[in-house]
């Protein structure tokens, strides 16, 4: 199997964990009992599926899902996002994206079946848990959306930007000439030494606000846990109260005034 | 008035204590509750960038939560409200008697 940048990929020299996560990224349902060749020969078989789909119809599954991706991205990273999609409503799919979705998703499906049949067997897929995870995101994301976008509607979707190819010194000597070739070559080299520095420093940058965003997560979750301890004792004292009213009322009531 | 008085004097002290610790702790909590939701909100509708930013940020953390981390809490919590429960009927078996 070969990956989109020319490497192959080993399946059987892969970590069982990051064949897990693969299996993951494949649309592939990963048992808690699966052994390590069965994971491989499934992850390549589904490999297979997934290199005999059409890239236009997976692009068009992209697209309408609204996920960056470039124009000219292969059927397996196509893949990787779509397998971002969880428990989304399916209007608006075109017949032939439900169709790979479908076989993305091990689905039978039978010889004569309608855009409907389609619609219905996946959300049969998801199942109850998904039927409640796509009303509850429907309504966070109305009040969310009415909340922070107010009436702007979305544009129209946009590719993310190919990713372009140096030319060499001497193509740029000879489309250019000497100096301006060798110059534009120099100012090639110092844009690259400038963009690693700036990568350097947005992934600095990144890491810092991951470390931040994980304190604030662990701060958030550190006051939950303590309003939560809050009324677990306000529960415990009232129901000592509850218990020496209790007794009081059952001496009152039976020994005192029998 | 010397009727009020000996009503006053069948009072019992400790459902009357028990009734006044309920209304007190509820008043006090609701309008702690209040106040804080108050300041709150008056904070975050201002208008202004920054106000903007920490409200999605505020969202996104609100919306980020675990909640199955909490699990064992909310057990608890659920079973300490059934055992209320069973109290405040037990009160009423009591007093059918």
């Amino acid at each position: 199997m070969v990956e989109p940048g020319g490497e192959q990929l080993r399946l059987d020299q892969m970590p069982f964990e990051e064949l897990k996560t693969l299996a993951g990224q494949l649309l592939l349902p990963v048992p808690v009992s699966v052994d390590r060749e069965r994971l491989a020969s499934a992850i390549q078989l589904r490999l297979q599926l997934i290199d005999r789909l059409d890239r236009e119809v997976l692009l068009s599954i992209v697209v309408w899902a609204q996920h960056p991706v470039a124009r000219s991205a292969d059927n397996r990273a196509l893949v990787r996002e779509i397998s971002q999609l969880k428990f989304v409503r399916y209007d608006g799919l075109s017949f032939d994206g439900l169709i790979a979705l479908a076989q993305l998703k091990g689905l039978n499906i039978p010889a004569a079946v309608s855009e409907h049949d389609l619609r219905a067997m996946l959300m049969q897929r998801d199942g109850l848990g998904g039927w409640f995870a796509r009303k509850r995101r429907a309504i966070v994301g109305r009040l969310l959306g009415k909340l922070f976008e107010g009436a702007n509607d979305c544009g129209d979707y946009q590719f993310l930007p190919e990713s372009h190819v140096e030319a060499s010194l001497r193509h740029k000597i000879e489309q250019q000439g000497v100096m301006s070739g060798i110059a534009s070559k120099l100012r090639g080299a110092a844009d690259d030494y400038i963009n690693v520095k700036l990568d350097e420093i947005e992934s600095r940058i990144d890491k810092k606000l991951d470390q931040i965003d994980r304190r604030l997560a662990e701060w958030r979750d550190r006051e939950i846990a303590n309003r939560l301890k809050i009324i677990k004792l306000t529960l415990i004292g009232s129901i000592i109260v509850a218990v020496i009213s209790l007794i009081y009322t059952f001496i009152v009531r039976f020994v005192t005034s029998p | 008035m010397g009727e009020l008085f000996s009503q006053l004097v069948r009072v019992d002290l400790f459902f009357l204590f028990r009734r006044l610790l309920v209304i007190v702790c509820s008043v006090y909590a609701a309008v702690r509750l209040g106040q804080s939701a108050w300041r709150w909100f008056n904070y975050l509708i201002q208008p202004g960038r920054s106000h903007e930013l920490l409200r999605n940020y505020l969202a996104v953390y609100v919306l980020s939560i675990r909640f199955r981390r909490f699990m064992k809490d909310y057990m608890q919590i659920g079973a300490l409200v059934g055992v209320l429960a069973v109290m405040i009927w037990l009160h009423g078996l009591v007093r059918a008697g």
